[in-house]
């Protein structure tokens, strides 16, 4: 009587590749050892005939499945998840961020130029009109030029050497 | 000073009746899908619709929690919404959509594997330790099983098997991923996808046999 060859007489590596050969993943030398390796010993044969059984019989039976909730239900959820992701993504867009810097330049900038010129005019200590064009007059002299302000008059007279 | 600008349209500009007023079962998927990229969201509602079932299938066999699979289903719903502009048709939308909730569901996966490790089990297969205490079994595929039963217990049995194992059978068995697929996408060698793919057909030929006796007996 003849004994079926036995799958555990092979190594792990061999039945790794073997396996690999039936998943169609080995390139064609590594297929030509396989084949080799298939005709010396006969458990490789029954190994590869098992592993092609299983492949099939798991394929045949992929197991299906229904969503138990309602089609409203289910929808609803998924329309609130994106309206939720959407409504956190607008901030960052750059469109939202170029409006918001429209709306800076718009009328921060402004303000806040006032806000400086008022400060220089009022200086730290508080300094009277006729001070200030003294102060203008120094600096522009050390550029080798000059300046006359005249708050009264409302002029200004630039005098460069 | 006031700008203007000359806006010229390439097309005629098609104004398309309400969600209520179309036919929205006549329309096939790319259909559905060209339109949805333009932005109307009653459209993929009717991909949703179309789809639901098969995503939720594929979110289930990667987690085997309905809740979880319920959550990814929905998660891959929202992505595939974001992404939508990104699909060009080189596949069908629902083997599109099958990928984006194998991406959502590998992520899940890999915040749990965080927390919980892997089973001594699996690491004793990984080194090698008990290949040879799990002998692998012939099932014949033709013998006395329906359709429907065969599932069940596919189902059954791919519910016993380690998250990790399952997760590589499932990737090539039914989304036909390649080796080195599955090894980026897990994030895994190629040498441990051959692994576990080995050990996992095994144990299932083991509990799908074991099955079977307790069917004839």
């Amino acid at each position: 009587m003849k004994s079926t060859p036995n799958p555990t007489n092979l190594t792990v590596q061999q039945m790794l590749a073997i396996q690999a050969d039936v998943d169609g993943q080995l390139e064609p030398p590594q297929r030509s050892e396989v084949r080799a390796l298939l005709a010396a010993n006969p458990a490789g044969g029954v190994f590869r005939d098992q592993i092609s059984g299983m492949r099939a019989l798991i394929r045949r039976g992929e197991p299906t499945r229904v969503v138990s909730e309602a089609r409203d239900f289910y929808w609803s959820q998924i329309r609130r998840q994106i309206e939720s992701v959407e409504k956190m993504a607008v901030p960052s867009s750059p469109n939202r961020r170029v409006a918001l810097w429209s709306r800076w330049l718009g009328w921060g900038v402004p303000v806040l130029g006032a806000a400086a010129v008022a400060l220089v005019m009022m200086g730290p200590g508080g300094r009277s009109g006729s001070e200030t064009a003294a102060l203008i007059e120094g600096s522009q002299l050390e550029a080798s030029g000059l300046v006359f302000r005249s708050e009264y008059d409302g002029v200004t007279i630039h005098w460069i050497n | 000073m006031l700008h203007l600008t000359a806006v010229r349209f390439s097309a005629p500009i098609r104004i398309m009746p309400p969600p209520a007023q179309r036919d929205l079962p006549s329309l096939s998927d790319q259909e559905l899908v060209a339109l949805a990229q333009k932005g109307d969201m009653a459209l993929f509602e009717e991909l949703v619709f179309r789809h639901r079932d098969k995503v939720y299938a594929r979110a289930y066999l990667m987690m085997h929690q309905e809740d979880a699979a319920l959550d990814a289903s929905q998660a891959a719903w929202v992505k595939g919404w974001q992404r939508l502009a990104q699909f060009k048709g080189d596949s069908s939308f629902s083997t599109w959509m099958t990928r984006v909730v194998i991406n959502v569901c590998l992520d899940d996966l890999r915040k749990q594997k965080r927390v919980h490790l892997e089973s001594i089990e699996e690491m004793d297969e990984e080194t090698g330790g008990v290949e040879r205490q799990m002998p692998v079994v012939i099932v014949n595929p033709t013998e006395g099983m329906e359709q429907d039963e065969l599932r069940r217990r596919i189902d059954d049995a791919l519910d016993k098997l380690s998250s990790a194992h399952r997760t590589v059978l499932v990737l090539h068995e039914f989304e036909g991923l390649e080796y080195k697929e599955i090894s980026a996408r897990v994030g895994i060698s190629i040498g441990t996808v051959m692994s576990r793919l080995f050990y996992a057909r095994r144990k299932m030929a083991t509990l799908l046999q074991g099955l079977r006796k307790e069917r004839t007996s």
